[in-house]
């Protein structure tokens, strides 16, 4: 089996052409980027003012919650035979799965944008209003930048779940590598629906892994790990009036038992 | 560095297992998209899903694992009990009716269970068991031993091979194919196939009747099918080579389903793979383009039997069943189903009276 | 100045914390708000930069009512100093202290420049400046934080509780601190705690709030001490007010005596000398007719604590228990509080007196200072004669050789 889904995967002509693995796989992070762009256009403002004010934290956990839950594959023919209806046929199926990933891309960032504004220190938040800084000012200078690992922890769960749901696209008749999981599947091309599904983990990972490095450099030094480099070269020692007498001291009574 | 590797293995076992429940999902009988078919790799598709409420055959490899849930259905009411209905006590062997999980196989089973009952043979129903690797398994184990079944799914299952195309030489062929202990007695003319469909205004604008037809205009449009359809020899592979008509694209949609429906109405594609029972051919004056030479195999409804069960009052009496049957009956009592939400046991029953078999 | 005029906070629910308070804060001053907390210090000290916009009445900056100045605007001219620091953890130590110049649309390079001599001015050290707040002790955070209230050189600096988070060492040094700066800028400073010490120590007026959000006095810290304006200020202010407005009196000229001393390394050979004691006679003096108590000091004359000769027995090591470092010192400039302080925390009952440098000038003992302040209570008009002044302005901890263990 794993031989046969090397094989698969090493076919080159299975990379290229317009159903080709190169192809497809440029369709999935398409669709995925785009889904986590809009999700990410809509929960950040949300989840930020949320955060700031602190008015209608119930909301976002119901409406998290609930969006969690929902049937992805259900919602999606639904919204595919409305878009069908209602929108130009070309854009149609595209827009409802990019609303479908969307939806489910939108609690991770919501809530982690909700929790890392709330989490900011109340003395920083309070300190920064009373030096002056406008409502706007200190949503944008002091929370945001301080929330930014969480952001991206939010931002990469939500691409985790758009890149593991964009599979459901092939579902709609679109490309990505759900092309492979569905044809292999209903082909009894165990293979090919297998290699799909491997490539979606790859992406999976890959995409994580360069989402993690980009939050680790966006977050300011203070806020990540790397201030432990810094502690190291610059170690802080507290001195007290009579530290010095307390650490020659007891080197004197061992001198003066020799 | 530790940290990491632990972190994109359980990265990458997420996103697996992510696609992993879809391929559940797509097994499941709730899912409206579900493909049908399915039976083993070649052949034409038998398990057909029809109208917005059925859902397939589950699809091969995983609903082999995932759709054995042997759930009866028979809400209780008239028509097929889950318990014996015959009050004569013959001693007779009581006839399990079984049923594959969807729509329209569990109303043909509960049709062959009211007019069973009603001529006082016991009958039990455990129906919507699954796809037809699974039902038919439970066929060979005794646990059922009365199906509904089509012609041409069924001899698939059974010859790879064959080449037979219509009605009779499908029906000899599965006569010959069918293991020792089973049979299938007289075939139905109600028929569930693929078909190429378009709409109206196509037919109109192109002067379409047949497939052939298709061959000089073809080349500008969309075709759309379900992805086992897509590789089959009754699919656009076998279009160009008995019809000479190749189409632009391809699109792969549920088989027969509401997105086949509404991709056809917008012009998402312009032709489709659509089954013949669908209620959504006749609602929206969609065209059947015909297959004069044959190339979807006949997929008549035929009662699948254990020998043992098949004694001559349940032969005779499916025998009179298989002789009323239509394929409009079929498409109708969907439409009822769709439209009005309506029990499945009680439209089953309501054909069965009204058609002098109860 | 400030003004408050017949001020009052209601909250929903009808809770008042603060109750139709009228007030004037001098400019220049260090003014201090204490009380119980509750009370409606913060609150008080929150309307003055409209964090806080009071129910009834007005706040006045020179006559000007606070409500009628953009509230960013205004609080961009106040200094704001918090208990919890709020330090922003995302920008370095330079970039913090350059918040409000930047807000007010200095150039980055420039507000940076300026932030560095803050730096110096709060008593940081450059290094610190590139610095994560999260890489500072709490000492230095709340250093960093005056340097940024400091920042854009506004004439108000309002510090909320500010010293109370740190340990008591850091606390009494900030303190010292607060004290030397306020000397040098010469701000209007509004400080709120509720420790009565800090407000004496600091304050050069104190506004006491009691329970309910009213004024219960306003009044110089040593008048605060000598006469309370009722109960509630007399309780408040604590029973042993009498010997903390000793604080207030100069200690004047001390009668000095010369206590024994012994340098380091002479106890410790005579420790060591096995026996053969007659070089170390002057060590180990007890029980030969020499005080029991000498003072250790190091080759700089420094004193390093107190050598129990009582313990002192030839061949037997050094021991913890023989040297004593308990007790405060009496530095120059000093109250007769912490004179009679030095005296009774001793371990030889006799406070040991230094220089500005730290180094021994001699000893007093407590008798000597009560007879001083015998003499600053009868003869207080008079004036002081001159001599020796000895005494210490803060009174620095040196941590007993028991604690280092």
């Amino acid at each position: 089996m794993i031989g046969d889904i090397w094989a698969w995967l090493t076919t080159s002509a299975h990379w290229t052409g317009a159903d080709g693995i190169w192809q497809r796989t440029l369709e999935h992070v398409e669709y995925t980027l785009i889904a986590v762009a809009v999700a990410a256009v809509i929960a950040l403002p949300i989840g930020a003012l949320i955060g700031h004010t602190g008015r209608g934290t119930g909301l976002v956990a119901g409406t998290a919650n609930a969006l969690r839950a929902l049937p992805s594959l259900g919602l999606l023919v639904m919204l595919a035979l409305w878009a069908l209806g209602h929108l130009p046929v070309g854009i149609a199926l595209q827009t409802a799965s990019i609303a479908v990933l969307a939806l489910l891309a939108i609690p991770p960032m919501l809530t982690s944008t909700y929790a890392g504004v709330a989490a900011v220190d109340p003395a920083a938040r309070d300190a920064a209003e009373g030096m002056g800084m406008s409502g706007g000012q200190v949503l944008l200078r002091v929370e945001l930048p301080i929330a930014v690992p969480l952001l991206f922890s939010g931002l990469r769960s939500a691409y985790l779940q758009a890149v593991a749901t964009a599979t459901i696209a092939a579902f709609v008749s679109l490309g990505g590598l759900g092309r492979y999981v569905i044809d292999g599947l209903a082909q009894h091309d165990y293979p090919k629906m297998a290699g799909g599904a491997l490539l979606v983990a790859v992406l999976a990972v890959v995409g994580d892994r360069i989402l993690a490095v980009v939050g680790h450099f966006a977050a300011s030094a203070g806020l990540t790990s790397r201030r432990r480099l810094w502690a190291k070269t610059a170690p802080y020692r507290s001195s007290y009036p009579a530290a010095s007498l307390s650490e020659t001291q007891p080197e004197v009574v061992n001198a003066a038992r020799q | 560095m530790k940290r990491t590797r632990i972190h994109i293995t359980t990265v990458a076992m997420a996103a697996l297992a992510g696609v992993g429940l879809l391929l559940a999902g797509c097994g499941s009988n709730a899912n409206p998209l579900n493909s049908s078919a399915g039976s083993s790799s070649s052949g034409s598709s038998g398990a057909q899903s029809s109208g917005s409420q059925s859902s397939g055959a589950g699809s091969g490899g995983a609903s082999s694992t995932a759709g054995g849930s042997e759930t009866s259905s028979g809400t209780g009411s008239t028509g097929a009990g889950q318990t014996s209905a015959g009050s004569t006590g013959t001693g007779q062997q009581p006839v399990v009716i079984g049923s594959a999980n969807f729509t329209e196989s569990e109303l043909i089973a509960d049709i062959y269970a009211a007019a069973l009952k009603a001529a006082g043979v016991p009958v039990t129903t455990h129906l919507n068991i699954g796809a037809r690797e699974v039902y038919l398994q439970a066929m060979h184990e005794g646990s059922i031993n009365l199906l509904p079944e089509y012609t041409g799914g069924l001899l698939a299952y059974y010859d790879k091979t064959s080449t037979a195309h219509s009605p009779t030489d499908v029906y000899a062929a599965l006569q010959k194919a069918l293991p020792a202990d089973l049979e299938v007695l007289k075939y139905s003319a109600a028929q569930d196939q693929d078909s190429v469909t378009v709409t109206k205004a196509t037919a109109d604008k192109y002067h379409l009747v047949s497939i052939g037809d298709l061959a000089p205009v073809a080349g500008q449009m969309t075709l759309g099918g379900s992805s086992e359809w897509q590789t089959r020899a009754d699919g656009p592979i076998g279009m160009t080579k008995l019809y000479g008509v190749t189409f632009k694209d391809y699109k792969v949609l549920d088989p027969g389903g509401p997105l086949s429906v509404k991709g056809l109405q917008t012009g998402l594609v312009q032709a489709t793979d659509i089954f013949t029972t669908n209620p959504a051919i006749e609602e929206d004056g969609f065209v059947v383009l015909k297959d004069p030479k044959n190339m979807f195999q006949a997929q008549n409804v035929v009662p699948l039997i254990a020998k043992s069960a098949a004694t001559p009052k349940v032969t005779s009496v499916l025998d009179a069943v298989s002789a009323k049957l239509t394929t409009a009956d079929l498409t109708d009592m969907q439409k009822t189903i769709n439209d009005t939400k309506a029990n499945v046991a009680d439209v089953a029953g309501k054909w069965v009276s009204q058609n002098g078999l109860g | 100045m400030i003004s408050f005029r017949s001020v009052g906070k209601t909250y929903p629910g009808g809770t008042h914390a603060v109750a139709g308070i009228d007030l004037d804060i001098p400019t220049g001053k260090l003014t201090v708000f204490v009380g119980p907390s509750g009370c409606g210090k913060t609150t008080c000290l929150r309307m003055i930069n409209r964090m806080v916009e009071p129910s009834t009445g007005t706040v006045a900056i020179d006559g000007v009512d606070v409500h009628d100045t953009h509230a960013a605007q205004l609080r961009r001219g106040i200094g704001y100093v918090i208990q919890n620091v709020g330090l922003f953890p995302h920008r370095t130590v330079l970039d913090n202290i350059a918040t409000v110049p930047v807000l007010n649309g200095v150039g980055r390079r420039r507000a940076r420049a300026r932030a560095a001599e803050l730096l110096e001015r709060v008593g940081l050290s450059p290094e610190v400046a590139h610095r994560y707040p999260a890489q500072l002790s709490g000492g230095q955070q709340q250093r960093v934080g005056v340097a940024r209230a400091l920042a854009a050189d506004p004439p108000i600096l309002l510090m909320d509780e500010p010293f109370s988070a740190v340990d008591p060492v850091v606390r009494a040094q900030l303190q010292d601190e607060m004290v030397r700066l306020q000397a040098e800028l010469g701000k209007t400073v509004v400080f709120v705690t509720h420790d009565i010490d800090e407000a004496l120590h600091l304050g050069d007026l104190i506004v006491v709030f009691a329970p309910g959000g009213r004024i219960a006095q306003v009044a110089e810290p040593a008048t605060l001490l000598a006469a309370p304006a009722d109960d509630f200020v007399a309780d408040f202010v604590g029973h042993d007010r009498g010997y903390r407005a000793l604080s207030f009196a100069d200690a004047g000229p001390l009668p000095m005596a010369q206590a024994p001393t012994v340098d380091f390394e002479s106890a410790v050979a005579a420790a060591r000398s096995d026996g053969q004691v007659g070089d170390y006679d002057d060590v180990l003096g007890a029980g030969r007719g020499l005080p029991r108590w000498a003072l250790l000091v190091d080759d700089r004359g420094h004193p390093q604590g107190w050598l129990d000769r009582a313990g002192l027995v030839a061949g037997r090591p050094l021991s913890r228990d023989d040297i004593r470092l308990g007790g405060t010192l009496i530095r120059p400039g000093g109250s007769l509080r912490s004179a009679l302080d030095a005296s009774l925390s001793s371990p030889s009952g006799a406070g040991v007196a230094v220089d500005a440098d730290g180094r021994l000038i001699g000893t007093v003992s407590a008798q000597a200072v009560l007879a001083a302040i015998e003499r600053s209570r009868t003869a207080a008009a008079s004036p002081e004669a001159e001599g020796p002044v000895v005494g210490f302005a803060d009174s620095t901890t040196v941590r007993a050789l028991d604690e280092a263990r």
